[in-house]
């Protein structure tokens, strides 16, 4: 879902070019208000992966539930659009050509495609230098242009 | 998984086992999921120490590529695994020079350290205020220890409680590792039953099953023949290696492979303390979700499987999980019935797993068959409304898939009773096609070499190696997890959203703080700016 006041910061921001894929719409850790479940919202720094873990499970959040969508029916009915689509146009428009067709079926059809669900453990190593906010990060990336530039944008040098 | 962890697997079967068949190369991958390299080239490398298909092979080196014991002419050798298909592959063309390999001979191994094999083991306790590790060698050590510390946590393979301390955030405080008490570990082949140790590992129990089925003859050893075949599916090979049928049921998983085995063949456990014995029949073990009729000074010292009667009796068991291998039943089933000389139901035991909170019988079918005529259509009509009524599963059902579950509980019993009335009256049923397990051939695969050529450029259409697939493929690359700890490094790990939508009122990292080892809880306050924390 969008958060539309980031959306507006985004759109009027310097970094409206660079940033987020496919639009610019969301944010590193949670600010007043999750989305969706597994939403990153802070992270424990500890001096052992079990200790980290072990921290996480004790940060205590308190939340007020608001109203969830969970279906495309749901979201049709909400009107709980994405405003990044582009349309591809040719010929008549719909409506003409369907009134002109000799059949018309109608009917509903679902997909199961999704975004890639990335199976293997995710871990970054990012070592800061000591020359001019210089890092190095090691990353297990398929998107090194955007590791880069977040390296650019200092966002995962705040908290090394 | 790690191609290492791959290589370890291959390893460890050819050092086993010099001579491996093609099944057996197969099922030593059965716990390795592999994502960098793919299965067809492991799979091929591996089945070059495989003896099935022909003479003994020379593991050589691949010097042009295509099959790693073509001769010095391009003729593939006779058994070799890529003349299954008459589809020769061309030669591919590599960079890549090879080692000379050396062929493979079991002599030139390594013995096994002499001073580890006279290692005497002992009796161990180890560990701190927080975690203490104790490990009895003896049956007697062990329910003193139960005695005296009766929420101690007993581990077996610890294949479940890993689970549960990872994904559950469990906390033991004192565990007890029970995989080195011999006592625990045996067999007995009796005349009425088989008596395995609560400890015997699920790899040795295929092979007791085996010995008793060769002693008690095709209609006696039932029982016997549905564990092993449940075990087949049970996991993968790795995990079947330190499993133990005490760990099934101590931990009364309700998605256990074995348990419904135990359950419908009316077995009975033997659960030892220092006060004496108990017998608990498998009808009375499992109380609810997770919880058992063993009382807590008590251990599963010993499991009776009855043998079944000569004549009369079918036992079957089922099982349908997401992935045919190496994976989590969604229902699982052990199905008994005996009949009585005139073909009615004398006896029926109708187990299930992963259709309640603990593995379960269908008691109304049950009672509605006593008496009835094995093979009747009304019959089979009565028990499948009753059923119905035992798992009546509503929408909300943890686990979900209410419908599935119902339909394929239903359907083993199909399975089951055409299974049992086409070998009861020898004649041939509509579903008989629809009765016997599929089971996956021997892996094969080939590249396609020649799709592409068409469209062949100086770049595109070419066949290219993956950039570190050599690396991968020799163990030689390096993962972020190898790279030495730098001074002063952390290791952050995300605090996430439990919810689908909301607020977030506040957030109290101090218990967090509290832990030992944790430094620091960053969120977005701790951003330069909130334009960084855009994405």
């Amino acid at each position: 879902m969008v958060s539309s006041s980031f959306l507006r910061h985004c759109m009027t921001g310097l970094t409206f070019t660079y940033r987020g894929a496919p639009m610019c719409d969301e944010v590193f850790f949670a600010v007043d208000e999750v989305f969706t479940a597994g939403q990153p919202i802070g992270m424990i720094l500890a001096v052992s992966q079990q200790a980290a873990a072990e921290g996480v499970r004790a940060v205590k959040i308190d939340y007020e539930e608001l109203p969830a969508i969970f279906t495309i029916e749901e979201a049709i009915e909400k009107e709980s659009f994405f405003n990044h689509y582009r349309y591809i146009r040719r010929g008549d428009p719909i409506k003409e050509a369907l009134a002109k067709a000799d059949h018309v079926f109608s009917g509903v059809s679902r997909m199961g495609g999704q975004e890639h669900f990335y199976l293997e453990t995710q871990a970054v190593v990012v070592i800061p230098k000591p020359e001019g906010g210089e890092i190095e990060v090691w990353s297990c990336t398929q998107n090194p242009t955007e590791t880069y530039l977040l390296q650019c944008f200092g966002s995962l040098g705040t908290f090394c | 998984m790690h191609i290492l962890i791959i290589e370890q697997s291959l390893y460890a079967l050819v050092r086993n086992n010099p001579e491996p068949t093609e099944h057996d190369v197969e099922e030593a991958f059965d716990g390795n999921l592999c994502r960098c390299t793919g299965y067809r080239p492991i799979l091929n490398a591996a089945q070059t120490f495989s003896t099935s298909s022909g003479s003994p092979k020379k593991a050589c080196g691949p010097s042009d590529g295509g099959c790693c014991m073509q001769n010095a002419d391009g003729e593939l050798p006779v058994g070799c695994c890529k003349n299954k298909s008459k589809n020769e592959e061309p030669p591919i063309t590599k960079k890549f020079t090879p080692p000379g390999f050396i062929e493979y001979n079991p002599e030139t191994e390594l013995i096994f350290p002499p001073a580890l094999q006279k290692h005497k083991f002992k009796a161990l306790a180890l560990g701190n205020k927080r975690k203490k590790w104790l490990r009895p060698m003896t049956l007697e050590q062990l329910l003193q220890i139960k005695a005296a510390l009766p929420s101690a946590k007993v581990i077996g393979g610890s294949s479940e409680t890993q689970i549960e301390i990872k994904f559950k955030a469990m906390q033991y405080s004192v565990s007890v590792f029970v995989g080195d008490i011999p006592e625990l570990r045996g067999f007995s082949l009796e005349d009425e039953y088989l008596s395995i140790g609560g400890n015997i590992t699920l790899t040795d129990l295929e092979g007791v099953a085996k010995q008793a089925i060769v002693k008690h003859g095709p209609s006696k050893s039932q029982p016997f023949k549905a564990i092993l075949k449940q075990l087949e599916y049970f996991a993968g090979r790795q995990i079947r290696n330190v499993g133990t049928p005490a760990g099934n049921l101590a931990t009364a998983s309700p998605i256990s492979d074995l348990n419904p085995v135990f359950l419908a063949t009316n077995s009975v456990i033997i659960a030892k303390s220092l006060e004496g014995d108990t017998e608990i029949p498998m009808n009375k073990f499992f109380k609810g979700y997770r919880t058992t009729a063993l009382p807590g000074n008590s251990v599963i010292a010993e499991i009776r499987v009855p043998v079944a009667k000569e004549t009369g009796e079918y036992i079957r068991t089922y099982k349908q999980s997401k992935r045919k291998d190496d994976d989590i039943a969604i229902v699982t089933a052990a199905l008994r019935v005996s009949l009585d000389d005139e073909g009615l139901v004398e006896c029926v035991n109708l187990a299930y797993g992963g259709m309640a909170p603990t593995t379960v019988q269908a008691k109304n079918a049950m009672e509605y068959l006593v008496g009835k005529a094995w093979g009747d259509e009304e019959v089979l009509e009565g028990a499948m409304n009753a059923l119905e009524s035992d798992f009546n599963l509503s929408y909300g059902v943890p686990g979900g898939m209410a419908v599935y579950r119902k339909s394929l509980a239903f359907g083993f019993f199909y399975r089951f009773w055409h299974e049992t009335v086409t070998e009861l009256k020898g004649t041939a049923s509509e579903a008989d096609d629809l009765v016997p397990e599929i089971k996956r051939d021997i892996s094969f695969g080939k590249r396609d070499h020649d799709t592409a050529q068409a469209y062949k450029q100086r770049v595109l259409g070419q066949t290219k190696e993956h950039v570190s697939a050599m690396k991968q493929v020799t163990g030689e690359a390096q993962y972020t997890d190898d790279i030495p700890k730098s001074t002063n490094e952390l290791i952050g790990c995300l605090v996430l959203s439990t919810k689908a939508h909301a607020k977030i009122l506040s957030v109290d990292s101090s218990p967090a703080l509290e832990v030992p080892g944790v430094v620091a809880y960053v969120d977005h306050n701790d951003l330069p700016s909130p334009e960084v924390n855009w994405w």
